[in-house]
């Protein structure tokens, strides 16, 4: 069967399973506990009106009240049309949260990508060129460190010392896009606004570097190694030119597959940092939606995670070919 | 007697189908010794290994004693085991090395049940590596795999085999990675086997070798035996131009020798045709077109080539 | 064996992982012998000092210099004036008070520190029958603070102490004073007497010095009279304190710590070997057996790595504590296998790939030709071989472990009514946010507690990985 079919048939099995697993998480889950996720939102009276009575208007409202097949027919319509109702939570509709945040978090996500992607080819480089002297070693001490510094830790740390003892950076948000209480716009508001985000993107920056970098390491490193590599060395070839030319280009090859993964999964995976400096993102609206079992908002989340993660997973699949001449789609 | 009837054996990788074996008809009986000779990617070991039940025909049988190996289970199978084993071509592959030679040894015995106490199984493991020419056994069977040479290896792997008392043996270039020094002691042991009445499949590209031990050969081309027969008629007079390029290959102290046949290129597929045909010097039309079959040219001497 | 071990002595890297784990073991073991605490989170165990109390050894840096640490000692010294005293033993005291005369006996106190927290005297007194007045007066040149005034049970004017001849404890400290109870306080402001608690230390021990406490006791009656009394114990609790200061609350950071550190190495090792377990049976099978097994386990895998980990962690979380469908086990339990149930998918891919590999050595062909079951072959020769890479992902699991468990719990949906790493910085980012105090020693261990277990565990996986695996597996 043709490369790229099966893998598109793949990735849209597997999409189907999340999406019947989120069903499943959310909806018949609670049902086998017995809780009802309204509950948690009714107050003890409202009006005059009894609690069992306002449970009843909810669930009307939400749909609860109905059995779990229809349920299901209207949650899988709800992701094909994005229409995902209203948000227990928020009270507002879902898709608009969304919408709303995600430009948030991509601020946030994209350029410390771009950052750190250069940075790990930087230093995975040097490394590779450096393996086994102190330089390497002491460079790559720091890369593994970072998988394990807790963002939220360092982030609070960098908090207060950069915004409040040395006042660098504006401390949040509406700080940052206002002055003296006046709302900024146009070119003031951006440039105050990517002030402010400097900090959590450094960071960002900083803590995820580390994976790609060690990879990229390993890999020339291997590929240094290995049959050809020696053959290119025993023609007599410089160093510097096999090390740029034949092992860094097929090292970086599994840097990118690693970036694209990153790229998935990071918009849910910066929660912490968005916590710590007050950033109304995509992470923190999924904790929320997590902490208050936000039935319309968790289910339009996960689906669109899983569905962002499967279409990069499928881009990376069409692009692979294309950078590396040893897959072939066929 | 170990026989297989229409062999054929298909690798797929990235959708492609490799024919590695593809119609082969081989038998090794008791009390001999079988040559299987070809160059790399011939299909020669495949052919090995799938009489042993170690790897799945897509199409063909083995029989052994009558029986269908493929359809052994339970005591049958083990007992198929037992009775038939294989040596590979590199010892230091072809054991565990995290385990002593004692223990690689006793494996067989282990699996089996043969040894019913302690002391016999030591008893029956330290005969079987004296047997190998490995003295004094006691400090062998102690070592660890990686302190011994090639040559040791390769004795404690034969032991491993011959402990279990084999009917047949597989022997897939057992000697190709020793030094020349020590081969003949080596191939030794499996005429001495023969003499047994063991019966042995050599696995080889060295006609040499199977000049040396065997009585009878089979000659494979990608996956085909083009020609099979008695040891003296094949290497004496080879009929099939693959054969005889192999035997013009060899150096010979008789400067008079026939023929020099010489292949061009490499080993490749074919779609259609004799598969030697691209290589082939006395290639003609038919041989693009057709593929010859094996047919007896003289008594017990088959050879496939519409030369004969 | 020995061999492997001396493979790894010659590690650099081994031996310090090796330092650091058992660093941590060790204290984990201890801890009941290291801290007297068993849970700072309790009330109970808080206000062992005062709030954000610095660590002890800070007080060398200029800006922590002079804070007062924690004291508990017997004022032995004394002087008197108006009548007699006599040791009874070493530490009670006979003070004769003769007819409408004043006995004055006086406790210097060499203080040399800001002022403390709050502080404490406690004494034992066995009064006489007849009508008496204690005054208990802490001066320090020439100003005076009339602490505390005491006079027998019957003349029930508070406060009162204890029953003639027999002992009773006086206890006059600085947080329990009020108006209602100390004559210097009710000279207070009423803002100040409300706080008199924090007012107190400030005024009284105001700067290094002497400062005197005396005890003045007044026979109103014509006859001679005596009380036995024990020599007073001066106590403070002060900025300073202990190995690590204290928190918000004042409670011991070094005992969380400790008690954190205990928590996390035993929820990271047996929440990864559970991740192990479920990963090694997977792995094995799928890499083993193969063909439609193989693509189901792998599917299934690969479908768990495509769930966002965290969100669906604190959703399962909320699904099955907050609505209280799980009552019968503790949170920490349901945290544990939640993270394990989790967090298995990757190392259950590196176990397959491996078995992978495995498989199509030639040794494990061999033994299958030698007759071998699969399952012979999976125990003796898959598994065993499997070790090096099964230690470096128990290794290498254990910090993902523990930043999943202190994410939880900084978020506040995981541990909070015990010391975890998770909580202490949850709670000390927290309070550095709110209150514009950055208190280092409360933030610094638990972040740097877990980036050093982390980085032990993760060098001493590598090591056993190298040394562990005979065939090269890495790379492949």
């Amino acid at each position: 069967m043709n490369y790229l079919v099966k893998r598109i048939i793949e990735r849209v099995v597997l999409l189907f399973a999340v999406i019947n697993f989120n069903f499943f998480l959310f909806q018949i889950l609670p049902a086998i506990y017995n809780i009802n996720p309204v509950q948690l939102y009714v107050p003890p009276t409202y009006r005059g009106l009894s609690r069992s009575v306002l449970v009843q208007g909810l669930e009307a409202r939400f749909g609860l009240n109905q059995p779990l097949d229809i349920r299901y027919i209207k949650y899988i319509e709800a992701l094909l049309t994005f229409h995902f109702g209203i948000s227990f939570h928020y009270q507002s509709p879902v898709f608009d949260l969304i919408a709303q945040r995600f430009p948030v978090t991509a601020l946030l996500v994209i350029p410390s990508l771009i950052l750190s992607t250069l940075l790990a080819i930087g230093l995975g480089i040097y490394s590779a060129a450096r393996n086994g002297k102190l330089g390497d070693s002491v460079n790559s001490f720091f890369a593994i460190l970072t998988y394990f510094i807790p963002a939220f830790w360092l982030a609070a740390i960098v908090v207060y010392y950069f915004s409040f003892q040395l006042g660098w950076f504006p401390s949040s948000v509406a700080e940052a896009i206002t002055h003296n209480g006046v709302a900024l716009t146009g070119v003031d508001y951006w440039l105050n606004l990517m002030k402010f985000l400097t900090l959590p993107i450094l960071l960002i920056t900083v803590l995820s570097y580390g994976v790609r970098m060690i990879l990229l390491r390993n890999q020339s490193v291997d590929l240094n190694n290995s049959n050809f590599v020696v053959n290119l060395k025993a023609r007599g070839i410089n160093e510097r030119r096999i090390l740029y030319r034949h092992v860094v280009r097929n090292a970086v090859l599994p840097v990118f597959t690693r970036v694209g993964i990153d790229l998935a999964f990071l918009f849910a995976g910066v929660v912490f940092i968005e916590d710590i400096f007050n950033i109304p993102g995509l992470g923190r609206l999924l904790v929320t939606a997590s902490e208050t079992l936000d039935i319309p908002l968790l289910s339009a989340d996960f689906y669109i995670i899983s569905l962002f993660a499967i279409v990069i997973l499928l881009i990376m699949d069409l692009l692979y070919p294309l950078i590396d001449p040893r897959v072939r789609y066929e | 007697m170990i026989e297989s009837k229409g062999l054929k054996v298909y690798f797929k990788s990235r959708g492609k189908t490799v024919k590695a074996v593809d119609g082969v008809n081989v038998a090794v009986g008791q009390k001999e010794i079988v040559g299987l000779i070809g160059e790399s990617g011939s299909g020669k070991t495949t052919v090995g290994r799938t009489l042993l039940a170690l790897q799945r025909p897509v199409e063909g049988d083995v029989v052994w004693n009558g029986k269908d190996v493929f359809r052994l289970k339970g005591s049958e199978l083990k007992e198929f085991r037992r009775r038939n084993q294989i040596i590979y071509q590199i010892p230091y592959e072809a054991v565990d090395i995290r385990y002593k030679v004692y223990d690689v040894v006793a494996e067989g015995v282990r699996i089996h049940g043969l040894a019913s106490t302690k002391e016999e199984e030591r008893e029956m493991v330290l005969k079987t590596l004296e047997n190998m020419g490995l003295t004094p056994p006691e400090e062998y069977a102690n070592a660890l795999p990686l302190q011994l040479s090639g040559g040791q290896l390769q004795r404690v792997a034969i032991a491993r085999a011959l402990i279990l008392d084999p009917e047949i043996i597989v022997a897939d270039e057992p000697v190709s990675m020793l030094d020349m020094s020590i081969r003949a002691g080596v191939l030794n042991i499996f005429t001495g086997l023969k003499e047994k009445g063991t019966g042995v499949l050599m696995i080889t590209h060295d006609i040499s070798t199977i000049a040396y031990v065997a009585d009878r050969v089979y000659v494979m081309y990608l996956g085909k035996v083009v020609e099979q027969g008695p040891v003296e008629r094949v290497v004496e007079n080879p009929l099939h131009p693959y054969t005889q390029a192999l035997v013009a290959a060899v150096p010979r102290p008789d400067p008079k020798s026939k023929v020099e046949v010489k292949l061009k290129g490499e080993i490749s597929q074919v779609q259609r045709g004799c598969p030697l045909h691209p290589r082939c010097p006395f290639a003609f039309n038919s041989c693009r077109e057709n593929e010859p079959q094996l047919k007896e040219v003289e008594p017990d001497h088959y050879v496939s080539c519409f030369l004969h | 064996m020995n061999k492997t071990l001396r493979d790894l002595l010659e590690r650099k890297s081994f031996i310090a992982s090796l330092v650091i784990l058992v660093f941590f073991a060790v204290i984990a073991v201890a801890a009941p012998i290291l801290t007297p605490y068993s849970n700072p989170y309790l009330p109970s165990q808080a206000r062992v000092a005062a709030p954000y109390a610095v660590p002890g050894w800070a007080t060398i840096f200029p800006q922590y210099r002079g804070l007062a640490p924690n004291q508990n000692f017997v004022l032995s010294i004394y002087n008197v004036s108006g009548g007699e005293v006599k040791e009874l033993n070493s530490s009670w005291m006979q003070v004769s008070v003769p007819a409408s005369g004043t006995t004055n006996v006086t406790f210097p106190i060499k203080w040399g520190y800001k002022p403390p927290y709050s502080f404490a005297f406690s004494f034992n007194i066995s009064p006489p029958k007849e009508y008496y007045v204690l005054n208990v007066v802490l001066w320090h040149g020439n100003k005076s603070f009339w602490l505390y005034s005491i006079t027998p049970q019957d003349y029930a004017i508070p406060p009162q102490v204890g029953v003639p001849n027999k002992p009773s404890t006086v206890y006059i400290s600085s947080i329990l004073l009020s108006a209602s109870n100390s004559p210097y306080v009710s000279t207070l402001s009423p803002t100040q007497q409300a706080l008199s608690g924090v007012y107190l230390p400030t005024y009284t021990f105001s700067a290094p010095g002497v400062y005197n406490l005396t005890l003045s006791f007044n026979n109103e009656g014509n006859t001679p009279i005596s009380f036995a009394i024990s020599k007073p114990t001066f106590s403070d609790k002060g900025y300073a304190y202990g190995r690590l200061g204290t928190d918000n609350n004042g409670a011991s950071v070094f005992a969380e710590f400790i008690l954190g550190a205990r928590f996390d190495l035993f929820i990271g090792v047996v929440a990864s070997a559970m991740i192990i377990a479920i990963g090694l049976i997977l792995g094995m099978l799928a890499g083993y057996i193969g063909g439609k097994l193989d693509l189901s386990l792998n599917g299934f895998t690969d479908f768990f790595l495509l769930l966002p980990g965290l969100p669906l962690l604190i959703t399962l979380e909320t699904i099955l504590v907050v609505s209280g469908a799980i009552t019968k086990i503790s949170l920490a339990t349901v945290i544990v296998i939640l993270i394990a149930l989790l967090s298995w998918p990757g190392t259950m891919k590196i176990i397959r790939s491996q078995t992978l590999s495995l498989r199509t050595r030639t040794f494990v062909e061999s033994s299958k030709a030698l007759g071998a079951g699969n399952f012979r072959i999976m125990m003796r020769h898959i598994l065993p071989n499997l070790a090096g890479i099964l230690f470096a992902q128990l290794a290498y699991d254990v910090p993902g472990v523990i930043l999943a468990e202190s994410g939880l719990d900084f978020l506040g949906l995981g541990i909070r009514s015990f010391p975890t790493w998770g909580n202490m910085l949850g709670f000390a980012t927290n309070a550095a946010s709110s209150a514009n105090s950055f208190a280092w020693w409360w933030v610094l261990p638990p972040g740097l507690g877990i980036v050093i277990l982390s980085l032990g565990f993760f060098y001493f996986g590598t090591a056993l990985l190298d040394v562990l695996s005979p065939y090269r597996l890495r790379g492949e």
